[in-house]
């Protein structure tokens, strides 16, 4: 059983507020979720979300244009952000004496970024988002798998249908106002969840939130996230895409359409994945790397995402000589062997969801995340706690069900990258 | 209105010493324990003292296949037995090799902790090294060597650390090998190294978490206790070749979207005096991301997503490198920033309020080091590998803060080697040779992509 500590209050303001002690170490992680990602963003403003998250480590109107990073590194403090479909998170771990220069530079972006914003911080930090995205998807092998996955397996109207890092076309086109615009409709405290765990003085960090948070305003209501978010439980067909790349080995992905994080079936699906594809006895690993030895490597991985529904994602590196084709049809074996998964199998992937779910809390950085992500998913912070309860009711019953009903032919997308033909 | 100034801060908290327990066996293995109970998890990493620096280029891969093969079957189980087992008991065992040693690293809750080191001594005391797994794992590396000739980044690295060390040098090829490597591998080679170095004499066994000591002993005494050894002789290493004037190795890569950049020479080794100069040195020029590197490419010029560097001191000597991914038609200005910024170091007074931000992100910082007990067991690992006082890592921070601008500048001018560096980039010629002939960079050779 996790019993992690935590309390939790709301100021006037909206600002939800976690707090969760662990004196072990003489640390404290500070943590936000903004309730906005990639899903909010307008046609012909792919990437915007993201783009946003870099303004906000640009300055302040209290704090200088590049201090942002210098006061934390100073205090011997890591920080960092990062852009979802679902929201957008930025976390600092400071000494535990230091909390005060964090929630004081929290605070300051969340009241006072635009004041600070420019032109030219705006067209710098859109070229460091170009190179990003050059360095994650253009210039790596298989780079833009994520990308053509939600583009297949969400119509053009649901809003995952577009990636995260945009294209660069958006990206050009993202202007100053739509920084205000973006800033005063989505970063507000009343959007917005504030976890603080690690070594903090009980007594007085209520005081410490209250003097650098209250005072800024609640924003106005958050707008309805944009698009049409109902799709229908399953694809209804198998969509296929093929990609000629720059590489020596054929890659296939295959992606079906799961219930939403959240929905109790979405457990079964994030089982039905780790039984596929964790660990040297996975089934996709046996099958496929060491019997059949048609694969390189494999992988599957549910997303835990939350409007409409989710993906469940499995993808197979081709053993040198082996065409995709068979790669393929091993796949699609090893999927169809999960309707009749063995006990065995089920209490493996529960044994190991459950550990990995202890090792990563451990951490306090990784513990405030947690508490932010199910106060602002689920309004339930004791989901952290609980969570693991959640893996440990699905049984082999549920993992048959979900791969009967869900990972059939009726509910693909194949995505397959094969080496350019010489020309 | 709240007060918006910078908020004042106290006196940082004490890193306290951990209770350090040792105990050696009689075949000369060494435990060394630290008793965590707020945790019900352990950490176990056994550290054999062996790595790739032990592989010369012909044999360049062979302790990575020794670390991959352990876990492949023992004389009880199968590969697929071991994995099981250490799957049902949620706990996770990892084998890798680096240059200097072998870790085989378990992570468990403490009341499974009995039957998965019964798991983790078997495949240390009784691979059985099966050929057929020989075989695929062979052609499982084999595979990942092609696949890593698309990878740009890759590419960058072993072209830079090729050209830094040569084709005679261990230190030349990488740890996992090359295709040439690891195509002549034979299983007898693999076992050869495997009853060479893995001995008790040359192994410790580094403990975290929620044990008892006395019982821990006993146990790893019932496991470990007949594991008979000889003691192994320290094999030098080879200096690494003297590079007379800086050069560019370029790869084309065909309609690349960035160009990889790498700049490299050598280093010293881990028991270095300079070491804590050097770690400031380095955080100043591409440790962090105030540094000089990322601020000016990214920040500054804005043609990154972020460059850094990195002195990686082994045993014997090491490798200092500093790269970036950076805008194809701005390769040759991102590599002459980096040698112009490793001038400036070794040229200019070291500014003390630049230094003392390095100095403070490096020694406040350690606290963040020492969360877990992953953490914990790694930090003592690197104690004992590399010979540091019992004391390294508690006196640390006073160690940090006490380094001066003089000793920086002069850890500069002795390991900053900008005029005898090698550059390695990977990107599409068509867009940056001319820019890189016109830039008294050195002599530019254009290179095949080897994996």
């Amino acid at each position: 059983m996790i019993q992690i500590p935590f309390e939790q209050y709301q100021l006037a303001n909206g600002l939800r507020v976690i707090l969760s002690p662990e004196p072990r170490t003489p640390v404290v992680a500070v943590n936000l979720w903004y309730k906005v990602g990639s899903r909010n963003e307008r046609p012909g403003r792919t990437g915007f979300a993201h783009l946003f998250e870099h303004m906000m480590f640009q300055g302040s109107s209290h704090v200088p244009d590049t201090a942002h990073f210098a006061y934390i590194e100073k205090a011997g403090g890591s920080l960092n952000g990062s852009t979802w479909l679902d929201r957008t998170n930025y976390y600092e771990t400071v000494p535990a004496h230091y909390l005060e220069l964090a929630l004081w530079l929290e605070s300051d972006r969340m009241a006072y970024l635009l004041p600070a914003m420019t032109q030219e911080k705006l067209d710098n930090q859109r070229d460091v988002v170009k190179n990003e995205r050059r360095w994650r998807v253009d210039n790596q092998p298989y780079g833009d798998w994520d990308e053509r996955l939600q583009m297949m397996m969400y119509p053009p109207e649901h809003p995952y249908h577009h990636s995260v890092i945009g294209s660069m076309e958006d990206l050009d086109a993202a202007s100053l106002q739509d920084v205000e615009t973006f800033f005063r409709t989505y970063y507000a405290p009343n959007n917005a969840v504030l976890t603080i765990c690690g070594d903090y003085d009980g007594a007085h960090v209520k005081a410490l939130v209250e003097q650098y948070f209250a005072e800024i305003p609640a924003g106005p209501a958050i707008p309805p996230i944009p698009g049409a978010l109902e799709v229908a439980p399953v694809l209804g067909e198998e969509k296929r895409v093929v990609v000629e790349q720059d590489i020596s080995l054929p890659r296939t992905f295959l992606a079906f359409r799961v219930p939403p994080y959240g929905d109790e079936r979405f457990y079964a699906a994030d089982v039905a994945a780790t039984i596929l594809g964790t660990g040297k006895a996975s089934l996709l690993h046996r099958t496929l790397v060491l019997k059949n030895q048609t694969a390189q490597d494999v992988a599957a991985y549910a997303f835990p995402i939350v409007v409409g529904a989710a993906i469940l994602v499995v993808l197979a590196t081709a053993a040198e000589t082996v065409e995709a084709e068979r790669v393929e049809a091993d796949l699609l074996s090893a999927l169809d062997a999960l309707r009749t998964v063995s006990d065995d199998d089920v209490t493996r992937a529960v044994n190991l969801i459950a550990a990995k779910h202890l090792t990563e809390l451990q951490r306090v950085d990784q513990r405030a995340d947690a508490f932010s992500m199910m106060t602002t998913l689920f309004d339930d912070p004791a989901r952290v706690n609980t969570e693991i309860d959640r893996y440990r009711a699905v049984n082999t019953a549920d993992v048959r069900a979900f791969a009967n009903e869900f990972l059939g032919a009726d509910n693909r997308g194949v995505l397959t990258y094969i080496p350019q033909s010489a020309s | 209105m709240t007060s918006r100034a910078t908020p004042a801060v106290g006196a940082p908290p004490r890193l306290l010493p951990l209770d350090v327990r040792t105990h050696t066996f009689s075949n000369g293995l060494l435990l060394a324990c630290v008793a965590e109970h707020r945790v019900p998890s352990v950490d176990i990493e056994i550290v054999v003292r062996a790595g790739a620096a032990l592989d010369d280029p012909p044999h360049a891969g062979r302790a990575a296949m020794v670390a991959e093969m352990l876990d492949e079957g023992t004389t009880s189980r199968t590969v697929l037995q071991i994995a099981d087992e250490i799957d049902f008991l949620g706990a996770h065992l990892a084998i890798s090799a680096g240059w200097d040693s072998t870790v085989i690293g378990l992570h468990v809750t403490s009341e499974r902790l009995t039957p998965a080191l019964e798991v983790m001594a078997d495949v240390i005391l009784h691979p059985s090294f099966p050929p057929a797994e020989f075989e695929r794992k062979k052609r499982e590396k084999l595979s990942a060597l092609l696949q890593e000739r698309a990878e740009a980044r890759l590419v960058a690295n072993k072209v830079l650390m090729q050209g830094v060390f040569g084709a005679e040098h261990p230190y030349g090829a990488p740890v996992g090998g090359t295709t040439a490597s690891v195509t002549a591998l034979q299983l007898a080679d693999v076992r050869a190294f495997y009853q060479a170095h893995f001995q008790p004499a040359n192994t410790f066994a580094v403990v975290v978490g929620a044990v008892n000591f006395t019982a821990l002993a006993l146990q790893l005494e019932e496991l470990f206790g007949a594991w008979r050894g000889h003691r192994i002789a320290r094999r030098p290493m080879p200096p690494a070749p003297a590079v007379e004037t800086a050069r560019v190795l370029l790869v084309d890569k065909p309609g690349a979207a960035q160009a990889e950049i790498r700049i490299g020479h050598g280093a010293p080794g881990r028991d270095t005096e300079d070491y804590f100069s050097l770690l400031v040195l380095n955080t100043m020029l591409g440790g962090s991301f105030t540094s000089r590197l990322n601020l000016r490419l990214r920040e500054q010029m804005a043609v990154t997503y972020g460059a850094s560097s990195k002195f990686n001191l082994r045993v014997h000597g090491g490798m200092f490198w500093a790269g970036s991914a950076v805008d194809s038609d701005a390769a040759a200005d991102s590599v002459a920033v980096v040698l112009h910024e490793m001038k400036r170091l070794r040229a200019e007074p070291i500014d003390v309020a630049e230094m003392r931000r390095a100095g403070q992100y490096l020694a406040y910082g350690l606290p963040r080091h020492f969360e877990t007990t992953e953490d914990i067991a790694a930090h003592l690992r690197e104690q004992l590998l590399y010979g540091l006082s019992d004391d390294y890592w508690w006196r640390f921070v006073d160690r940090i803060l006490a380094v001066t601008p003089a000793e920086v500048s002069a850890a500069a001018a002795r390991h900053l080697q900008p005029e005898h560096a090698v550059a390695a980039i990977v990107a599409d010629r068509n867009v940056i040779a001319d820019d890189l002939q016109n830039r008294d960079l050195g002599a530019v050779i254009l290179t095949e992509i080897q994996t």
